[in-house]
């Protein structure tokens, strides 16, 4: 069986821990990023494949499956319809492991021994060992992540845009860190806009109607990028938010700092001064914001044009720049 | 009279003393450096040299004397604008890059300034350097 039911309690079900484990390998995914993407921590994913909680919450199994990019059913438990012969180990192996993890083990200091050493010694060694302790705690619990300490996460978007046109939002994540970390970074949309496209690339599973998301690992900095479009008849302000998920060994939320609106006008998003020019500055300023890899994205052909022209004027009724020679 | 000799010796020497050790401040290196120069009569060269962090996007600005017609340049020139001819140069690489450009009549390099803008990795503020000659 692979669905159980506690009475008054939520739907379980049974997975397959070494399937669980053989996927997330074969995918090159990480426990952390598995436990980011599922909301748990490191140590309830290693349980799971060690089958040590075969059954989970319904919940948890549908965003596991999510996670490794599987349906459901391929990480459930199988039953057996064959009886287990000789070189298949058997199904009750967890259960005996945890037994065996739980029972007492073998004592081996002679306690007359024990009674040999005298107080004295006992206490220098007490002595000795107690700034041991004392450094491994406050670097347990003071000096926790400290590379993760120095992350930040911030929103470039330009005051205004025009309303139906691509108004790119940059997000500058910052810090480094030892070991790659995994991440959710999440942007809640605002009501009426379309996704255009993001950067890196996300499937549409992770576009939603109300929000965006990138899952993955993370060392360096990174710039995410997306493009939003409102209606053509948007008159008004978008505003943004969104935060940084990142699970360590204990799960942290980073609030999305930086710009939080854009207001739709009759200039263009890189007119920073709407003077109805791309200045040098300007187009400097953008070049140098992302690589060649979010040009198309930021629609920089049309921007450079802009660039090489002498101004440009929004024609709403014909939804076009005219740019002057 | 003597002890005022010893302690201007004494003053002269800490001062170098500090200015050898001190280290090499930020404002001496800049990342972006130019040169304008001539090989052949109506061929013009202007050479950047880039050191880092230099930028990956700079724009290069020759203003031209009224009476000087361009042939051609490579690479091309992004825009022109009366007398002035502008380059965007996006995702530079190594430590120098080159433009030539023929013009119909010898430049007069004193009366074509040229201009190098890019953006401060540090500051995010626009700079612009001149040529040298």
């Amino acid at each position: 069986m692979s669905d159980e039911m506690y009475p008054g309690g939520p739907v379980m079900i049974r997975i397959d821990g070494a399937k669980v484990r053989r996927i997330r390998e074969q995918k090159g995914f990480t426990q952390l990023y598995i436990a980011t993407a599922v909301e748990v921590t490191t140590d309830t994913v290693s349980r799971w494949e060690n089958k040590r909680y075969p059954s989970i919450k319904q919940e948890n199994g549908t965003r596991l499956a999510e996670a490794l990019e599987v349906s459901l059913e391929e990480i459930l438990e199988t039953p057996p319809e064959i009886a287990p012969d000789e070189s298949t180990p058997a199904r009750t192996e967890p259960e005996n492991q945890t037994i065996d993890s739980t029972s007492p083990p073998a004592t081996t200091a002679p306690g007359r021994r024990a009674s040999r050493i005298s107080i004295k010694t006992a206490l220098l060694l007490a002595l000795m060992v107690a700034p041991l302790f004392a450094v491994s705690f406050y670097f347990l619990f003071f000096q926790e992540n400290p590379p993760l300490s120095q992350i930040t996460v911030s929103r470039t978007v330009s005051p205004h845009f025009i309303a139906g046109q691509p108004l790119p939002v940059f997000i500058h994540f910052s810090g480094s860190a030892d070991q790659p970390i995994s991440f959710i970074l999440r942007e809640n949309l605002p009501p009426g806009t379309r996704v255009l496209s993001t950067a890196p690339e996300i499937s549409d599973k992770h576009k939603k109607n109300k929000s965006i998301q990138w899952l993955g690992t993370i060392s360096s900095p990174t710039l995410f990028l997306y493009t939003i479009a409102t209606p053509e008849t948007f008159n008004g302000t978008v505003l943004l938010n969104g935060m940084l998920k990142i699970n360590a060994s204990k799960p942290i939320e980073i609030d999305i700092s930086g710009d939080q609106s854009s207001t739709a006008g009759l200039h263009h998003w890189a007119d920073k001064d709407r003077d109805n020019r791309i200045s040098d500055e300007e187009i400097l300023t953008i070049y140098d914001l992302a690589d060649a890899s979010h040009y198309a994205a930021m629609e920089m052909d049309l921007l450079e044009e802009i660039w090489l022209g002498d101004g440009y004027l929004w024609q709403p009724d014909k939804q076009q720049f005219l740019i002057r020679e | 009279m003597r002890l005022n000799s010893k302690m201007v010796f004494l003053a002269v020497s800490l001062t170098f003393l500090v200015l050898f050790l001190s280290p090499p401040t930020a404002s001496c290196a800049e990342p972006v450096s130019a040169r304008l120069y001539q090989s052949g009569g109506t061929t013009t060269f202007i050479e950047l040299t880039l050191a880092p962090p230099a930028p990956p996007t700079l724009i290069v600005e020759i203003k031209l004397p009224s009476n000087v017609r361009v042939i051609k340049s490579v690479p091309e020139f992004s825009k022109q604008n009366s007398n002035t001819l502008k380059w965007l140069l996006k995702n530079v690489t190594g430590s120098s890059y080159k433009i030539q450009l023929v013009t119909g009549s010898k430049l007069d390099l004193d009366s074509s300034p040229v201009y190098i803008r890019y953006r401060d990795n540090n500051s995010g503020s626009i700079r612009e350097v001149q040529a040298d000659r």
